[in-house]
Parts: C-alpha cells; sequence; structure tokens
C-alpha cells in the first residue's frame, strides 16, 4: 500500500484513477490545481506523486520544478502524464521518474505506478540521459 | 539603379522604344506624387473597408514596384504574368504582405487598378503618352502584375489556410485524449468486476474494440498531422544496436507467440550506431509489427548486417506479397496493402521519414511467390 498523490485538471480522469488504484489498495488523494497539490505534498509527504503535463493553473513543469525545489518532497518520486506527443522526452529531461502517454489502460497506469514505487533508480532509459547531456 | 538600358536590351526600333524610356523617366521622377495619390484613393475606396490598417502597410512595396516598372518599360523583354522578372517579385510580395493585412482578392486587384488611374493621370499630364503602344505596354504591364498578384495571394491564403486547418486537427486530437483515456479506464474497471465480465462479456468486447480504434484513429491523424508539418525533430546519438533492438521486437514477438508464427531475431549487440534513438526504434517497430500483422503461417525473421559505413536491418516476412504498383506506393500515407487489416496506413511513411530524417534509407523487395523482404539502413558514428 502506498499513499499517492494525484493532481490533473480532469475531474473524471482523477475520480477514475482514484477508483482503479484504491481496488489495489493504494491510497490517493486527488487534487485538480497544481498549487494546492504542492501546498498538500509538503505536508502530507505522499509515497508517490502523479502529475499531469498540461493544466491550466499551475503545468507539470513548473509543479515538478517546485517539487524538486522542496526539502520536503525533493526525493518523491513522480509519474507524469500527458497527452503531449513530446511529453515524454520533456518530463524525463525535467527530472520526472516516469512518463505515461495519454490515453492509457489499467495495466499501463498500474505498471507504471509500481514501477516507480519498486524500481526508482532505473526509471530513465540512457538514450535520455544521453540526449541530455548532449544539449 | 535605374540604368536606361532600352538601347542595349532589345530594341531595334528606336522610334518605338523613345516614348517608353520617356514614361519610365516620368514615373521615376513623379514616384512619390504617384504614391501619395495611389495611397489617398486606397484609403478612401478600400481600405476604409478592410480592419484598418496603417498608411506604412499600405504603401509597403508600392515606391519599389514603380521603380521596376521604369524598369521594365524600358526593357523590350514579353510581359508573362508570374515571370522571374524583377517586377513580378515585388508584385507578388505585395500579395503575400495583403494576405496578412487581411485584403480579398478584390481589394487586392482594385489596388492595381487604382493604380493604373493614377500612372495614366501622371502620363497625360507629363504628356508622355502620345499613341497607343506605350499605353498599351503600361497596361499588360499592370495586367500581368495583377495576374502575378493573384496566383500569389491566393497560394499564400490556401497555404495560411492549411496550417490552421493543421492547427485545429492537432487541438482536437489533442483533447480528445483526455475523455478517451477516462473512458479507457472507466471501461478498465468494468473488466475487474467478475460478475459483471460474466454477465457482459460480449458488450465489454464492444466497447473494447470501439476505444481501440478510437485510439488508433486519434494516434494516426496526430502523426499524420506532424508528417505533414515536419516536425520531426532528429537528435541523434553515439549508441549501440543492442539499445534499440529488444524494445523494436517486443511487441511484435508476442504477437507473433499468439498467432503461432516463428519469429527469430539475429544480431550483434555491440554494433556502433549514430541515430536518434526514439525515432529509430519506433520505425523498426513499425517495420517488424507490419511483417507479423500480415503474416498469418511461416515466419519472420529479423538479422542485422555490418557494413563498413552503415548497419543494415533486414526483416524477412511471409506475407502474400506484393503488386509492383503496392511497392512503389507502400512508403506513402494512407497507403494499405491489405485494407483488409486494421491500421492507420500510416506506420510505414512514418518509419521513412523517422529514418530518412537521420540520413538512413528503407526499401522494400517482394517476390512473386510472396514474402517481403524490408531494409532499413542506420548511419554509424563517422570515425
Amino acid at each position: 500500500m502506498a499513499r499517492i498523490l494525484m493532481v490533473n485538471d480532469e475531474i473524471d480522469l482523477l475520480t477514475v484513477c482514484q477508483s482503479l488504484l484504491s481496488d489495489i489498495g493504494h491510497e490517493v488523494d486527488i487534487f485538480t490545481s497544481g498549487r494546492d497539490a504542492l501546498e498538500h505534498a509538503r505536508r502530507a509527504k505522499p509515497d508517490l506523486i502523479i502529475v499531469d503535463w498540461v493544466m491550466p493553473d499551475t503545468d507539470g513543469s513548473t509543479v515538478l520544478a517546485r517539487l524538486k525545489g522542496h526539502p520536503a518532497t525533493k526525493d518523491t518520486p513522480v509519474l507524469a502524464i500527458s497527452a503531449l506527443a513530446d511529453g515524454a522526452m520533456r518530463a524525463e529531461l525535467a527530472g520526472a521518474d516516469r512518463f505515461l502517454a495519454k490515453p492509457f489502460d489499467v495495466d499501463e497506469l498500474v505498471s507504471a505506478v509500481n514501477h516507480v514505487l519498486n524500481r526508482r533508480s532505473h526509471a530513465i532509459p540512457d538514450s535520455y540521459r544521453e540526449a541530455a547531456s548532449d544539449d | 539603379m535605374v540604368e536606361p538600358n532600352g538601347e542595349t536590351t532589345s530594341v531595334q526600333d528606336d522610334a518605338d522604344s523613345r516614348p517608353r524610356v520617356l514614361l519610365a523617366e516620368s514615373i521615376e521622377r513623379r514616384l512619390h506624387d504617384i504614391e501619395s495619390r495611389w495611397l489617398e484613393r486606397v484609403e478612401q475606396e478600400i481600405a476604409s473597408s478592410a480592419r484598418k490598417v496603417s498608411a506604412t502597410d499600405l504603401r509597403d512595396a508600392v515606391a519599389e514596384y514603380l521603380r521596376r516598372l521604369a524598369q521594365a518599360l524600358r526593357g523590350g523583354e514579353p510581359i508573362e504574368s508570374g515571370g522571374a522578372s524583377a517586377w513580378a517579385d515585388v508584385a507578388r510580395e505585395h500579395a503575400v504582405a495583403r494576405v496578412r493585412l487581411g485584403f480579398d482578392v478584390d481589394q487586392l486587384i482594385r489596388e492595381f487598378i487604382l493604380l493604373r488611374r493614377v500612372l495614366f493621370e501622371v502620363a497625360r499630364e507629363e504628356r508622355v503618352i502620345t499613341d497607343g503602344m506605350q499605353s498599351e505596354r503600361l497596361a499588360d504591364l499592370i495586367d500581368a502584375a495583377i495576374a502575378t498578384a493573384v496566383k500569389s495571394y491566393t497560394e499564400s491564403r490556401d497555404h495560411a489556410a492549411r496550417r490552421v486547418q493543421a492547427e485545429h486537427i492537432g487541438f482536437l486530437t489533442h483533447e480528445l485524449r483526455n475523455p478517451l483515456a477516462t473512458a479507457t479506464l472507466a471501461a478498465g474497471r468494468l473488466h475487474r468486476k467478475p460478475e459483471l465480465v460474466a454477465a457482459e462479456s460480449e458488450t465489454l468486447s464492444m466497447l473494447d474494440r470501439s476505444l481501440t480504434r478510437l485510439r488508433e484513429h486519434i494516434d494516426g491523424m496526430l502523426m499524420s498531422q506532424r508528417l505533414d508539418a515536419r516536425e520531426m525533430e532528429c537528435r541523434p546519438i553515439d549508441t549501440r544496436l543492442g539499445a534499440i533492438m529488444a524494445d523494436a521486437t517486443k511487441a511484435a514477438e508476442l504477437e507473433a507467440s499468439q498467432k503461432g508464427i516463428d519469429f527469430r531475431v539475429r544480431y550483434d549487440p555491440d554494433v556502433e550506431l549514430h541515430i536518434d534513438p526514439g525515432l529509430t526504434t519506433s520505425a523498426l517497430q513499425n517495420v517488424v509489427d507490419n511483417a507479423v500483422k500480415f503474416t498469418d503461417r511461416g515466419r519472420v525473421e529479423v538479422m542485422a548486417d555490418n557494413v563498413v559505413d552503415k548497419a543494415v536491418i533486414h526483416v524477412y516476412d511471409n506475407c502474400d506479397g506484393l503488386s509492383g504498383e503496392e511497392i512503389k506506393t507502400i512508403f506513402e500515407p494512407f497507403k494499405r496493402a491489405h485494407p483488409g487489416k486494421a491500421g492507420t496506413g500510416l506506420g510505414l511513411a512514418i518509419a521513412r521519414r523517422a529514418l530518412e530524417a537521420q540520413g538512413g534509407e528503407i526499401g522494400v523487395e517482394s517476390g512473386a511467390g510472396g514474402g517481403c523482404h524490408f531494409w532499413l539502413t542506420l548511419p554509424k558514428p563517422p570515425h
């Protein structure tokens, strides 16, 4: 069982992910605003944060930067989700532990969550590291 | 910049060229007068009906156009619309600028008509138009400029319209992914209720099939839009064959074992490459997935050759084979050799674009007895 914080501006997507992850024993707090989510993350120190890359108030890269910049959340694993085609590259370069492209199915969601919770250090493919150091 | 070159470029008959040179000289002398008279009328008759446009924007390239027109009057070369002459270039640029200002084609033509009127007024005042000949040449030049401008205007407007359309498609497909993600997950949750799966298995499969098709169409639309916009970004790095092969063949291997097809992969993982790993994996995956999709019995074989300056990956399958016509078009978007099979018809087009973007190539051959051989070349690091 893990405590997960999920932030996304689509309330239906949040609700269905909350139900699915609760079904397999996780405890999920959901937020539609990046700002509220950050505040909660600092207090509650969740085991995993799932963040949408495109949100109206505070976007994924800003949320990620603030998480990494705060002592309470700098080591919290982050799973980024996005419908953007190049979202994977952007999210992983920005320091997300894993990326999930929308639309995804239940198995993809569960396996991404487990992956980040279990094997955090191996999550970023070498190709992206090399591409990043190339720049 | 203006050389009196009437004598040298063309003209056999001085008596014929002389009045044209006079006309050209008076246009040059009265250039600012012509420009301001024209501007006044454009503001009265055209710009007032369009949205507010500044005089600087309106004036645009008119002075330059008049200079070039004078040059063309001196020369005796034939007048064609859309030609490569200097005045045609100005007309072309002017038209593109007018598209940006929101002029319609009627306003564009009326601008030129007003300019013609002012030019003839000035020519009469200067008494340089004495018979039909020179005025005819002036009128012809302006008419040709109108034709050139209208052609450029239309092209530029169509181009802008296509760009807006591509942006709309991009936005729409992107927005569609959000509700699709929710629907896919909601359907997934239903699958986790055993009593529901037992009672409604057919309904659930119907739901799944429809969601899968929606996903394929949305992905295909986004990909084709990106192909159109030539957005594919390429970042080659030094890597090894081993870094891409497993990812590229994983899905096909699973599919092959489900279909009961023999699937073999042979390669040296240490072959050095200079490629964009993401683009190359996606290109190879498209080809290998296709091979398994179109092979119903027999085998699919993937093997890598190490040549001096490149690596060649061969993909052999036991599909029904391709006709000569199909081979010609198979790498074009939306060309599907086997319409019965699912898919967007974009996989191979994407593969080709992805490989060519990094200096690789893709090709196919197919024998009469069926089966295809696809080959992909991947560049090596420049040593």
